[in-house]
């Protein structure tokens, strides 16, 4: 099979033995969460078998010099026959457990979702197998650090363009030297499984992805008791979508796991804030720490757009009576680092940079002056998400099913913590978004294009959950005693 | 099944119907209002003398964009200063080879001449001929082949019902800014956008089910039925994309979305060939950014520098040894491999040919002279070519 065999064998052998763990740390005692959880768990599993992979990879060439593929490989064997003898999950079916009974129609539509996502993950699969490394920013970033490693057998260093000419003898330029590894370590991963670089087969773990993207989509809406047939739907919705599609096809592109790792974060808040699930917490964790390590600068975004929900989260994971003391805290906190960082008229934040106000200029890190231009963006927005079909209906359909999430929770009473927690997310990412995207230094990129799709596809997956919840039939009491960390 | 779930159910069909009807009807109204073709225009420098006399002028107007359907349109006119309409006529040669010549309309003025249109057929090339002699100070400003007005008849009708199927069932191509297909119909037309067929297919259909069911269907199931009616139409949406993917499938690596960087890469396995394995640094040119990146990853693991555009930018920085390769044409550059040498501005490189095509050389650096010293030999221009 000319390294194939291997390849599938280094994309298993990570995603198993990382969702075997995280499926342990997230168990809980409720049996309605037993499916839900072994599809988070797989969705998590897959990002973080993928970065400890990297991160071995690294590892070994920064201590021996070269990458250690078998060694690692080895590592992830013995790690997962190690994790099924501690975790026994074929001991974890419960006999007393029966599921309800679904409707008939319900089967059929089941039925139907499961072919239609089989039909799709098969067409992506013959595509990204067959396209020989097509996308631009794979090239010229990701995938070309990636393959220059695996030919040198080393992690040559990388500068910036004006100063390679001047740089010591194997440095490579690359105008994103100082982009993160992790994800050109991931294509290298491939590479080193096949033992030969292939320009296309390399991009499998992208597929990959694109199935964890799914199951987590899918482990996240169950966890919030939506029906099977509807979270199939809209799992369905997700992996139909275009942008998303292509993302896959014409693999190589950082922006699908920069949306894996959001949906982690994400998510994971949604279930913590809405029913304190223990999933949640290992969701959040893999989702803060993967961000970063991702795609550079947008990330802040991400995080900034989540911090509301952020700090909510905090707040209740704080027992009660700590409550008061924590606020007190983080107002000392604030103040003691406002003093210690601000000096004129600049906010120093440690690795984020300066935030200044200069005749009444406000200047942000990675966005630089805050001068939107809504009137610039309300064109090429307009025909990229609403005429263009890269968002099939997606936007249109979330607009109609946040009007429905905001009548279902002012009817409500007591409110629905995580249709709360959505509509908090949906204006935030709102906000952040359009300050973003009406940037001067934004802007160029959304006249010609070149980002609006790709910088909003990380809430793809969070918006067909508000579709999906906004749509909810069944009216579900979320027994929150039952699913509370023990 | 209950009968009064079977009941919601036949009129939630109903719904879906009567909002399929609906949308087409909107839609087809809305392009026949708006006008389904938009006009043509040409200016001065697309004129092409091809016959002059002092009492004859014959101009071919070029380029003539490819399908367009004359019976779209219903007149040419040319505006200008001091225009004589009864010296001027076209002659339309359409795709079959049929050939018909028109003359300007009484209506015509000096400024602005008319010549109605009542042809059929894919037009195939344009020339005007100007008859007599000129007169001084007449210029044209351009020609226009100028469509139907727009307006909200049957036949517009009918024509606006087709052209939404055609946009709806057309295929676009690779998206040259992004790593994404752009799919959607003709972007001339929002109209006739499949996404926006889509929301307003639902948006109708949730308004005619909610009128005709919410006096007995519970907010259960009409959210059910919401739901399920979205999923069908997002379904019939994506049939088109389905199909797009399926179809990228048959395509050979000439057509597919690969097509663009294949060629280069095979270009980077002949350089491959004889750039040494030992080379410490290559540095490629080429007048298009995206060769030049491309190459580079290509070439991987040899180190290349891909940024600078022209020799002269890079002529400073090149030492003995270094490698070049060069995409032909490059503007300011003279190639004389046969001599040994590369000219671009003041600066001379001696070099040694390893690669030497019509469109690709690679070269090892022997000297580089940034002086303004004569070249050992002075080229010819048959000595630009490179040796096959």
């Amino acid at each position: 099979m000319n390294g194939l065999a291997t390849l599938v064998l280094a994309l298993i052998l990570p995603w198993l033995s990382s969702s075997l763990i995280l499926h342990t740390l997230m168990k809980s005692n409720s049996s309605a969460h037993q499916n839900a959880h072994w599809a988070l768990s797989l969705g998590s599993g897959y990002l973080l078998g993928m970065m400890l992979s990297a991160a071995m990879l690294w590892l070994g060439a920064q201590l021996g010099g070269t990458f250690y593929f078998w060694s690692a490989l080895g590592l992830w064997l013995i790690l997962l026959l190690a994790t099924l003898v501690w975790t026994r999950p074929w001991q974890n079916v419960r006999p007393n457990f029966s599921p309800p009974a679904i409707p008939i129609w319900q089967k059929l539509f089941l039925g139907l979702f499961l072919t239609l996502i089989a039909l799709r993950l098969t067409s992506l699969g013959i595509e990204i197998t067959h396209q020989a490394m097509p996308a631009w920013d794979a090239w010229i970033i990701w995938a070309e650090r990636a393959k220059n490693w695996f030919y040198l057998g080393q992690l040559a260093p990388y500068v910036p363009t004006e100063t390679w000419l001047n740089a010591p003898s194997g440095s490579y330029e690359s105008e994103a030297a100082h982009y993160p590894i992790l994800v050109s370590l991931i294509h290298l991963w491939a590479a080193l499984a096949l033992g030969r670089w292939d320009e296309a087969l390399v991009n499998l773990p992208w597929l990959g992805a694109g199935i964890a993207l799914a199951l987590t989509l899918y482990g996240a809406l169950r966890s919030s008791h939506i029906p099977a047939w509807l979270t199939l739907g809209g799992v369905w919705m997700l992996l139909s979508l275009p942008i998303l599609n292509t993302q896959i096809a014409i693999a190589g592109y950082a922006d699908l796991w920069l949306t894996l790792a959001y949906s982690q974060l994400i998510f994971g808040l949604l279930l913590w804030i809405g029913a304190r699930q223990r999933a949640a917490l290992i969701l959040i964790l893999l989702g803060l720490f993967s961000l970063p390590l991702i795609k550079h600068q947008v990330w802040l975004l991400l995080l900034a757009s989540t911090s509301p929900l952020l700090i909510w989260a905090i707040f209740i994971a704080i027992p009660p009576r700590l409550r008061i003391g924590f606020g007190v805290a983080l107002c000392v906190g604030t103040v003691l680092f406002l003093a210690l960082n601000l000096s004129n008229d600049h906010l120093h934040l440690p690795v984020l940079g300066d935030i200044s106000l200069q005749a009444t200029q406000l200047v942000l890190p990675g966005l630089g002056k805050v001068a939107p231009d809504f009137g610039s963006i309300a064109e090429p927005m307009l025909f990229h998400l609403f005429i263009l079909d890269s968002w099939h209906m997606l936007w249109g359909i979330s607009a109609f099913a946040w009007l429905i999430l905001i009548v279902r929770l002012l009817r409500q009473n007591p409110h629905d913590l995580t249709l709360i927690a959505l509509n908090i997310s949906l204006l935030s990412n709102l906000l952040l978004y359009a300050l973003s995207y009406a940037s001067p230094r934004v802007l160029p990129f959304i006249i010609d294009g070149t980002l609006v799709n790709r910088g909003l596809l990380y809430l793809a997956p969070l918006l067909i959950f508000v579709i999906i919840h906004a749509l909810n039939p069944t009216r579900v009491d979320i027994d929150i005693s039952s699913s509370t960390t023990k | 099944m209950p009968k009064s779930t079977l009941h919601t159910v036949i009129l939630f069909a109903l719904s879906v119907l009567l909002g399929f009807f609906f949308t087409q009807a909107i839609l087809a109204s809305a392009l026949s209002l708006r006008g389904l073709h938009s006009s043509i225009q040409w200016q001065p420098n697309q004129l092409n003398t091809l016959h002059k006399k002092t009492d004859l002028l014959i101009l071919d107007i070029k380029p003539i964009p490819p399908d367009i359907q004359l019976e779209h349109y219903n007149r040419l006119s040319i505006r200008g200063a001091r225009l004589d309409p009864t010296q001027m006529s076209f002659k339309i040669t359409q795709l079959n080879g049929i050939t018909q010549e028109l003359n300007a309309s009484t209506d015509s003025t000096t400024e602005h001449v008319i010549f109605p249109l009542a042809s059929t057929g894919t037009l195939h090339a344009l020339q005007l001929t100007l008859h007599g002699e000129r007169h001084e100070g007449s210029s044209i400003l351009h020609i226009d082949l100028e469509p139907h007005p727009a307006s909200f008849s049957l036949a517009n009708l009918h024509a606006g019902y087709k052209a939404l199927w055609q946009a709806w069932l057309s295929r676009e191509g690779l998206n040259v800014y992004s790593a994404h297909f752009v799919v959607g119909g003709e972007k001339a037309s929002y109209i006739s956008s499949p996404s926006l067929a889509g929301v307003l297919w639902l948006v109708l259909s949730v308004l005619f089910g909610w009128v005709l069911t919410r006096r007995h269907a519970t907010v259960e199931v009409q959210l059910t039925a919401l739901a399920l009616l979205i999923l069908l139409i997002w379904s019939l949406v994506d049939l088109r994309w389905q199909r797009d993917l399926w179809l990228e499938h048959s395509k050979s690596i000439d057509t597919s979305a690969s097509a663009a960087t294949h060629a280069i890469d095979l270009q980077a396995e002949r350089i491959q060939r004889v750039l040494p394995k030992e080379t410490q640094r290559v540095f490629i040119l080429s007048a298009k950014p995206f060769d030049r990146l491309r190459l580079r990853y290509a070439l991987l693991p040899h180190n290349s520098h891909a940024e600078a555009g022209t020799l002269e930018q890079l002529s400073p920085q090149l030492h003995r040894d270094d490698h070049l390769v060069l995409v032909l044409p490059l503007p300011g550059i003279n190639t004389n491999l046969a001599h040994n040498q590369i000219y671009a501005g003041t600066t001379t490189l001696e070099v040694k040919a390893l690669l030497a095509e019509a469109r690709l050389a690679v070269v090892k650096v022997l000297a580089v002279n940034p002086n303004n010293a004569k070249p050992s030999h002075i080229p010819r221009p048959t000595d630009l070519e490179p040796r096959p």
